[in-house]
């Protein structure tokens, strides 16, 4: 399967203001999008069904003339929130994301798998499981490039909470991994 | 533990003031430690980064763990000899099923007069025996019902071997309609 045969379209023949600028950032930001919303538990129809709405949202939002600051952090909070409350309402069996089961979604292609010891990994998965959610939230914005004051909008929290949360998990992975 | 290194993660995200910035760049120059911490957390966050972006969006996640193709079979197998020991197994004919009369208890009535007992002639007995309050009838045969004289008659009134018939019709509700008595 290729990812050109990912089933999701972004109706930009719809947009009429800023249309430019809302297809610029699907396309940049449509794959961090999605695989922050798998690593959050959902599926992958699921995060596609949830990421199309959030760009929805974003069109409508700068069609109305919102602002544009911050548009990362406003596109994943509407996509955070919708996930969560995709979850609470379903009674989802997420009870530990990036579980066990996480490794299948591993594409042994990339070289960032062959990179990754097998060790490691379970290493990795048994320290991720050791997370506080809010602090696994804050490493997966971070590690999909989001800054301290971005992943506080997303997740409603202060930068300095934002800082001190990145810090303890960092401190908590390094000591799992033992590297 | 070194005061800087609660900031270490915030400078190596390049989260921090460029006054604060500096004065950590100063001291992870100087600070073994620091520069320890540094290097295990610019590695975890590398890995962990590594695994995130590891994550394959395209294929389908799934929901529960999937079943191997062994445990499927096994469990197939397992339900096939179940099903096999616990289905009993018949031959290619099945024994043909011997119907059993019930056996009649005898008693006094009869379809038939037995020239051994005598027939009631009294109608008042009669019709309080062979009026019941049942509405199905027979047509036919007519029911005669035999009762012993020594129960009706002294002994000596009614001669040895004599008897009546009496012939009782019944209407529809089951009341007798007609009664006819001969020797």
């Amino acid at each position: 399967m290729s990812g050109d045969a990912v089933p999701f379209v972004f109706p930009s023949w719809r947009l009429a203001t800023g249309s430019s600028e809302a297809t610029k950032l699907f396309e940049e930001l449509r794959k961090p999008l999605e695989r922050y919303l798998v690593c959050l538990g959902l599926s992958t129809d699921e995060a596609q069904d949830v990421a199309q709405d959030a760009f929805l949202s974003l069109h409508r939002h700068i069609a109305a003339g919102g602002s544009q600051e911050s548009i990362r952090s406003w596109l994943f909070r509407v996509a955070h929130n919708q996930a969560r409350n995709r979850q609470a309402s379903y009674h989802r069996r997420f009870a530990a994301p990036l579980d066990d089961s996480l490794d299948v979604l591993l594409d042994p292609a990339t070289p960032e798998r062959q990179l990754l010891e097998k060790e490691k990994s379970r290493r990795l998965r048994s320290a991720i499981r050791s997370l506080a959610d809010s602090e696994r939230e804050c490493l997966l914005l971070r590690a999909e490039g989001l800054r301290y004051r971005e992943i506080g909008a997303v997740l409603g929290l202060a930068t300095s909470t934002v800082a001190d949360t990145v810090d303890r998990a960092i401190r908590k992975l390094a000591e799992k991994l033992n590297v | 533990m070194c005061e800087f290194s609660t900031k270490l993660v915030s400078w190596l995200d390049r989260e921090l003031t460029p006054d604060q910035a500096l004065a950590m760049e100063r001291h992870v120059a100087l600070c073994q430690e620091c520069r320890e911490r540094s290097n295990v957390y610019q590695d975890a966050s590398r890995v962990f980064a590594l695994y995130v972006k590891g994550v394959d969006i395209r294929q389908t996640a799934p929901c529960r763990k999937r079943i191997p193709a062994v445990l499927l079979a096994s469990a197939l197998a397992a339900t096939l000899i179940a099903l096999f020991l616990v289905v009993p197994r018949y031959p290619g004919r099945l024994p043909p099923i011997e119907i059993v009369a019930p056996r009649v208890p005898a008693m006094a009535l009869r379809t038939s007069p037995s020239p051994s007992l005598l027939a009631v002639s009294r109608p008042r007995s009669i019709g309080r025996i062979a009026a019941p309050a049942q509405t199905w009838m027979p047509a036919q045969p007519t029911i005669e019902i035999a009762i012993p004289s020594d129960a009706l008659f002294p002994p000596g009134a009614v001669p040895e071997g004599f008897a009546f018939v009496a012939d009782l019709s019944l209407a529809q509700d089951g009341s007798p309609a007609e009664l006819a008595l001969r020797p």
